[in-house]
């Protein structure tokens, strides 16, 4: 994965520890490097090792790091240096579903290397949205229900978000509790 | 596909009609026009950024055309087959590029947008659904969003580390100034045990306790010369170690160097020769460093080599502009690996640890040679393979004297020789065992003394008598060293007194604090521990100075 998600990782072990030990894990994991370049290419062992790593050091559950780190992505990614991609993608919760794949599309012609998901909006009213992932990755939905909370917050809405796993992702089902707060 | 244009063009033509639908999701930007030139319709994207207002409006009041440059009439435009750029016009920057579609009862154009790729997103705010799918330029514009973060984020990398290099140097600075601190503070209690050594070694001691005294003498010795290395290296790294190029002896040089080492590669069986091919024998460089340079590569020679011999040469020769001398040292010793060699310069590395641990030392001469010599604007090379010897060269840009005419007349030294006698010298130190050492070394040389703790104590001494000489500490309680000679050279001038010499004598190797010495009216500075033999050496230079000095001013002009 690319290092924006290590970045982001390392914003969320900040919440709960202090800098020295996110740099323990580091070393734990054998990256020797100090920081992370949010456009280069590290392999997913390596995120994983590390994500592994951060949870069983902070004894929270793998699901439970992982929805975390998909809630703390998405405030990062906005108040990156690439923030301007994310607030591309739209201006309500459902244009942003809408745009997902089109944004990660127009990226990975950018990034060769990137494995970039699948967002499909299958329906979506005013009570509920479903959302079809698909990834190459598995495991990682609990991260995608991060991001999806995270991203329903972001525009004001309160939602509580389910999925079925699937091959090769899952289905979400997205409660919306209220509109625009 | 082909053919069956070209035999049925009216299929083509159907195949490729459009729902109204899907011309608004391919263009997202799209114009229609009725026939008399009004927006009818516009693309989601366009009532996005301009409301429905757009509706209704005539062609030419909504846009200007940039492509072509002069506005077509609606006949002209139905006509034009070519790309048109075209800007909204009421405040916003959006600009749009796309083709004329003629379809009788309505015009359509086609467009899409082009974003500038210098605009922030507040001047600029598009959308990814403002992009066809089919669309490369919102790839281009998010490429470009993701150059200009990289760069962000790329200039943030730079400045945390330029933070972490100021740390880490702050840090190498801290740790200069401790180990110079230390080296200063272990000098004056070096001073003490080495003084006392050379005392008692004049005294009647057993051969075993002669023998003991040489280890300790030998040792104390050692442990100086880690410090003038570790003293060294800090004022090289702070950037205060001065090059002072004066007019030398290379060839007596050599000898000196030579001669110092060879006795003890002598006693391993080990010969080492000589070899000069210089072109002059005065040059000037400086001889100071030189000489280290020239000692740190014979000393490891000697060290490092058990059999065969150590060849040492000086040649010079004009390169360029530049003179350079090469000082070279080769050896038929240990020898180094190739991978030891990439290490050997750096600081605080041997070749590896056994090398330390068998040959003792701390691995700082070479990186201090290599400096030195890098300030004086050369380098220094080395060949070698392990178990087959190694030689260092080093190369140093110099120049040749003039050769004097006649020989040149007799150094200092020679005037001291001259003019030895006893003087009368006033010690001024707040260290009473400073004191003591030097009391006794006065008594032994057969000098008079009188003694004063601190600069005031030396100021009324010297109101009250005439002295030879002064020998002064710097670092001094109530009045230090350097204010109490400022105040001797005011009260001399203003009093019409005869100059009285003053020797500093300080714990502080530190060029910069012998030249402060010197600048406030000292004549000399010497480094503790000095041993009898200096201390009357300076003495009687510095005196036999002021003598000559006093003796070609006449009385009346002083």
């Amino acid at each position: 994965m690319y290092g924006m998600i290590h970045q982001a990782l390392r914003i969320m072990v900040l919440q709960h520890v202090e800098e020295a030990e996110w740099e323990t894990l580091l070393r734990t994991s054998d990256h020797t490097e100090p920081l992370f370049i949010g456009m280069e290419y590290y392999s997913d062992a390596t995120t994983m090792e590390l994500i592994h790593l951060v949870s069983a050091h902070l004894r929270m559950p793998l699901d439970d790091t992982l929805r975390q780190l998909g809630c703390v992505w998405i405030d990062f990614a906005g108040a990156s240096e690439y923030g301007r991609i994310l607030r591309m993608a739209g201006d309500d919760f459902v244009s942003f579903l809408e745009s997902l794949d089109r944004m990660h599309a127009s990226i990975r012609s950018n990034m060769p290397k990137a494995e970039m998901p699948s967002f499909e909006l299958i329906s979506a009213d005013d009570a509920e949205l479903q959302v079809r992932y698909r990834s190459t990755r598995t495991g990682l939905a609990p991260m995608v229900q991060g991001i999806l909370l995270a991203t329903a917050e972001r525009f004001d809405e309160r939602v509580e978000v389910t999925y079925l796993p699937e091959d090769g992702g899952a289905l979400f089902c997205i409660q919306r509790k209220s509109l625009n707060g | 596909m082909a053919e069956e244009t070209l035999e049925d063009p009216g299929k083509m033509q159907t195949s490729l009609l459009l729902a109204d639908d899907e011309i608004a999701r391919l263009f997202p930007a799209y114009l229609k026009l009725c026939p008399e030139g009004r927006i009818c319709e516009a693309g989601p994207s366009l009532l996005r950024h301009k409301g429905p207002g757009l509706l209704g409006q005539p062609l030419h009041d909504a846009v200007s055309f940039e492509l072509p440059a002069n506005n077509l009439d609606i006949a002209a435009l139905r006509k034009h087959r070519r790309a048109i750029i075209l800007r909204l016009n009421g405040g916003t920057t959006l600009r749009l590029r796309g083709l004329v579609l003629d379809r009788g009862d309505a015009i359509w154009l086609l467009l899409g947008h082009i974003p500038d790729l210098e605009l922030g997103e507040e001047m600029q705010p598009l959308r990814i659904a403002d992009f066809s799918p089919t669309d490369g330029t919102l790839d281009m514009m998010l490429a470009a969003e993701m150059r200009s973060g990289l760069l962000s984020e790329t200039r943030a990398l730079a400045a945390a580390l330029d933070v972490q290099r100021n740390q880490a140097e702050a840090a190498n600075r801290a740790k200069s100034a401790f180990l110079t601190t230390m080296s200063h503070e272990i000098r004056t209690p070096m001073n003490a045990v080495l003084g006392v050594a050379s005392i008692l070694a004049e005294t009647d001691i057993t051969q075993e306790q002669r023998e003991w005294l040489d280890v300790m003498v030998d040792s104390g010795q050692s442990l100086m010369g880690l410090l003038n290395n570790i003293l060294d290296l800090s004022k090289i790294e702070s950037g205060a170690m001065g090059i002072n190029p004066e007019e030398f002896d290379l060839r007596a040089l050599g000898r000196s160097v030579h001669g110092l080492y060879a006795p003890t590669a002598a006693a391993k069986g080990v010969k080492a020769e000589l070899e000069m091919a210089l072109e002059g024998t005065l040059y000037i460089g400086d001889s100071v460093r030189i000489r280290q340079i020239l000692s740190n590569l014979v000393g490891n020679a000697t060290k490092f080599t058990e059999a065969g011999k150590i060849i040492v040469s000086l040649h010079d020769q004009v390169e360029g502009e530049t003179r350079q001398l090469y000082v070279s040292v080769k050896d038929t010793g240990i020898g180094i690996s190739a991978e030891a060699i990439d290490r050997l310069f750096n600081v605080f590395a041997q070749a590896d640890s056994s090398t330390t641990r068998r040959y003792g030392g701390t691995g700082l001469g070479l990186s201090i040679s290599k400096l030195l010599c890098e300030q004086m604007g050369g380098e220094i090379t080395v060949e070698s393979r392990l178990g087959r010897g190694s030689t260092f060269t080093a190369r140093i840009p110099i120049e040749l004297a003039a050769e004097p005419d006649q020989p040149a007349p007799a150094p200092d030294e020679g005037l001291a020789l001259a003019l030895v006698g006893p003087r009368h010298v006033l010690i001024v130190d707040d260290n009473a065992t400073n004191r003591k050492i030097l009391s006794h070394y006065l008594r032994r040389l057969g000098h008079s003394f009188d003694v004063a703790v601190n600069g005031q104590q030396a100021l009324v001494a010297w109101e009250e008598r005439d002295y030879d000489v002064i020998i002064m500490d710097i670092e001094m309680p109530v009045l230090d060293g350097l204010e109490a000679t400022r105040e001797l050279r005011r009260r001399e001038i203003a009093s019409v007194r005869d100059y009285t010499p003053i020797i500093a004598l300080s714990a502080d190797a530190m060029i910069e604090k012998r030249e402060t010495a010197l600048s406030v009216g000292m004549d000399d500075y010497l480094t503790k521990p000095v041993g009898l033999r200096e201390i009357e050496e300076r003495i009687q230079v510095i005196c036999a100075r002021s003598d000559q000095t006093l003796r070609a001013v006449p009385q009346e002009s002083r």
